[in-house]
């Protein structure tokens, strides 16, 4: 199931102060997890391990269970059979799901606002100022966010993980409705992530846009 | 402890600011009210004794329908933008949350009732001299009634069945808030004092406080899938 | 093995299935005479009451049942923490085993207070307090049923159902106190269906035969309606058809 594309040059271990987490540290083990729907297992039973700084690709047909799957490791719904196990805390994960959570009738702004407090996470006027235009974002802090295009919104989540990192991403198809630009924001932003020590584990249905060394983990339909 | 409450007023302040953008769930809510109010007045003839009679008893039925249909849509826009999968996993811890999303709540649909209730016991021909008593007694009940909606609410959130599920399990648990207010302003209208309903009233209330939200995010937690 | 593993042990699905097998037989063969000599005591042996005539006789069967509607209540109340702390199937299974029961024992008291209060009273329903309890308690009896069957995922309806009966089993004394209450402010006394509070012993006899028969009715019908609920959740399981002789 190891299939690296591309291999990305080495990165030392990260400078951050504490906690020091060696490359080698295991996130998430997963033991023989299968998820029902309506009584019949979905997949057949997964075991795969996170390592700290790398990415896990769970690769699937639509409808097999990617995103029951990702919801389960979230801590969003509850697994059948099998078991998984977080060496994380609850409150560095994130989650990226379809619906981003994202409030229409509050502006950009406030949304972000809302999102990092609830992150516990505090406000830097300096790095949202700096994120905004870096993710194309800048001049619609104050539309409601009904107002903004499918791919902005997608953006201004993608702002959210920026602002507030936590160590491991979950995310629902990432590169899906994004175009060039955006795809490659989010390269940039797993890449960030990886080599201050996270980890990402994202789904999809096809091949990646763009390389990444994953650890592809197939489902397999029952 | 500064952190979760943080997390509540992060989370009533959200509540408030959207509620502010659409104003006009607020008034569908007290125009509910009135509405019922208008009926029982045409249905009982405004004859002033059985307007006396049933006065207060159909006052407090229709804060509890109104309170009830404003509960069955607390958690539904947050079902369909995924605000509801952030809150489950987000760092703050989402009992505190809930209080937050609940207090915003109840000074949005709540309280706009009681400051609706003069308008329906004039409807109603109560008598005014009971007013203070009355908003008083609305004020609590309303709190306790938007609290056990919240458990209702949270325990139904993904159901498709909605409101008439939702009105089966919370509707016997607001009894005793029914009763306790009704207790309060009918002693107060014999002449006794009205202190005995609103006590219990209270008690009930604050222990709902007390026990609601954790029950609503335990709710959650289970019934998500 | 620890004592915590062999408990474990003891509810798991095909423990319980085996060895309430008996039990179920047991509560049935016991169950039919003790009615059986309960109405007998009941209706022919007890003084019809200088009061009320034969129609107090209706007591022996409208107290026990709502005895057995407020036990019932609290028994799913029980199983509703072993669901929510330990996720036992075993617990889900009884919990939900036993509210179409109370169910049953609360409209059994409702239909046998109306059927008394008619002659009484003059009416078939009162708003007394025991009526409007038995009848709040009768609506989240349905709550529970309702909410467990309205999810497609069996396992979450069962939690969801359990959260909702630990909520109505906190609110349960409150709204029979806040009836009670209630009662007082309108009447000025405590109505009560039952009459005078003094029973003589020639009418405890019965009650207390046919409290029993309720127990045992209720014990047969539960425990057979959580194994037939527990071997439908699990009819794909080795342990199913083994038990059933359709696999080896």
């Amino acid at each position: 199931m190891l299939a690296p594309d591309v291999h990305l040059p080495a990165v030392s271990p990260p400078a951050i102060s504490a906690p020091a987490i060696s490359p080698l540290t295991c996130l998430l083990s997963v033991t023989e997890l299968s998820i029902e729907r309506g009584g019949f297992a979905l997949f057949r039973p997964l075991s795969f391990q996170l390592q700290c700084g790398s990415v896990v690709m769970i690769a699937a047909d639509n409808g097999v269970g990617k995103t029951s799957l990702l919801r389960t490791l979230a801590g969003l719904a509850s697994a059948a059979e099998g078991e998984f196990q977080w060496h994380v805390a609850a409150r560095e994960l994130r989650f990226l799901g379809h619906q981003p959570g994202l409030k229409g009738a509050l502006s950009l702004l406030d949304n972000l606002r809302f999102w990092l407090a609830q992150d516990q996470c505090g406000w830097d006027a300096a790095a949202v100022e700096a994120g905004l235009r870096r993710f194309n974002l800048r001049g619609h802090e104050e539309q409601p966010a009904a107002a903004l295009s499918a791919g902005q919104r997608r953006r201004v989540a993608l702002l959210r993980l920026q602002l507030s990192p936590g160590q491991c991403w979950l995310l629902d198809e990432p590169f899906a409705n994004l175009d060039q630009h955006g795809i490659a924001l989010v390269q940039e932003l797993i890449a960030t992530r990886l080599a201050q020590g996270g980890s990402v584990i994202l789904t999809s249905h096809g091949q990646l846009p763009v390389p990444i060394a994953v650890l592809r983990v197939a489902l397999v339909a029952v | 402890m500064s952190r979760e409450l943080r997390s509540v007023t992060t989370a009533f302040r959200r509540e408030i600011k959207l509620a502010l953008k659409r104003p006009a769930d607020i008034w569908l809510s007290v125009g509910f009210a009135v509405l019922v109010t208008m009926l029982f007045g045409i249905a009982l003839g405004g004859s002033p004794n059985k307007l006396a009679a049933a006065g207060p008893a159909v006052l407090f039925t229709t804060l509890l329908l109104a309170s009830f249909l404003a509960v069955s849509r607390m958690f539904a826009e947050d079902l369909e933008d995924g605000s509801l999968d952030q809150m489950l996993i987000s760092p703050s811890s989402l009992t505190a949350i809930l209080y937050g999303k609940v207090l915003a709540f109840w000074c949005l649909h709540g309280l706009s009732l009681v400051l609706a209730t003069p308008i329906l016991a004039l409807l109603l021909r109560l008598d005014m001299d009971q007013l203070p008593l009355l908003l008083l007694t609305c004020t609590i009940v309303t709190l306790g009634l938007n609290l056990l909606g919240l458990v209702g609410a949270a325990l139904t959130v993904r159901l498709r069945a909605g409101a008439m599920l939702l009105a089966l399990i919370v509707l016997p648990l607001m009894v005793p808030l029914l009763v306790f207010g009704l207790g309060a302003v009918m002693s107060a209208s014999q002449g006794e004092s009205g202190i005995a309903g609103l006590a219990l009233a209270a008690a009930e209330t604050l222990l709902l406080l007390a026990l609601a939200p954790a029950a609503a995010a335990l709710g959650l937690r289970i019934t998500s899938e | 093995m620890g004592f915590w593993t062999w408990l474990n042990r003891q509810g798991s699905p095909p423990r319980f299935f085996d060895w309430t097998k008996h039990w179920v037989r047991w509560c049935w063969y016991l169950f039919f005479p003790t009615l059986l000599f309960g109405l007998y005591l009941a209706l022919l042996v007890s003084p019809a009451d200088y009061l009320q005539g034969e129609s107090a006789r209706i007591m022996h069967v409208h107290v026990p049942s709502a005895w057995m509607s407020l036990t019932v209540y609290f028994i799913m109340a029980v199983q509703a923490v072993g669901v929510l702390i330990w996720r036992l199937k075993v617990c889900e299974a009884l919990m939900l085993a036993a509210a179409p029961t109370g169910a049953m024992f609360t409209a059994v008291t409702l239909l046998t207070g109306m059927l008394w209060g008619r002659p009484t009273w003059g009416t078939y329903w009162v708003w007394d307090a025991r009526l409007t309890s038995e009848l709040v308690l009768f609506f989240m009896y349905l709550g529970i049923v309702a909410l467990a069957q309205a999810y497609s995922d069996r396992r979450a309806g069962a939690r969801a159902a359990a959260v909702l009966c630990l909520v109505g089993v906190v609110q349960l004394p409150i709204i029979r106190y806040s009836v009670e209450w209630w009662n007082t402010l309108h009447q000025g006394s405590t109505i009560r269906l039952l009459g005078e509070s003094s029973i003589h012993a020639s009418m405890l006899w019965p009650l207390l035969v046919l409290t029993l028969a309720t127990k045992l009715y209720f014990l047969a019908v539960w425990l057979s309606r959580a194994r037939w609920l527990i071997v439908h959740s699990e009819r794909q399981s080795a342990w199913v058809l083994q038990r059933l002789g359709l696999a080896p």
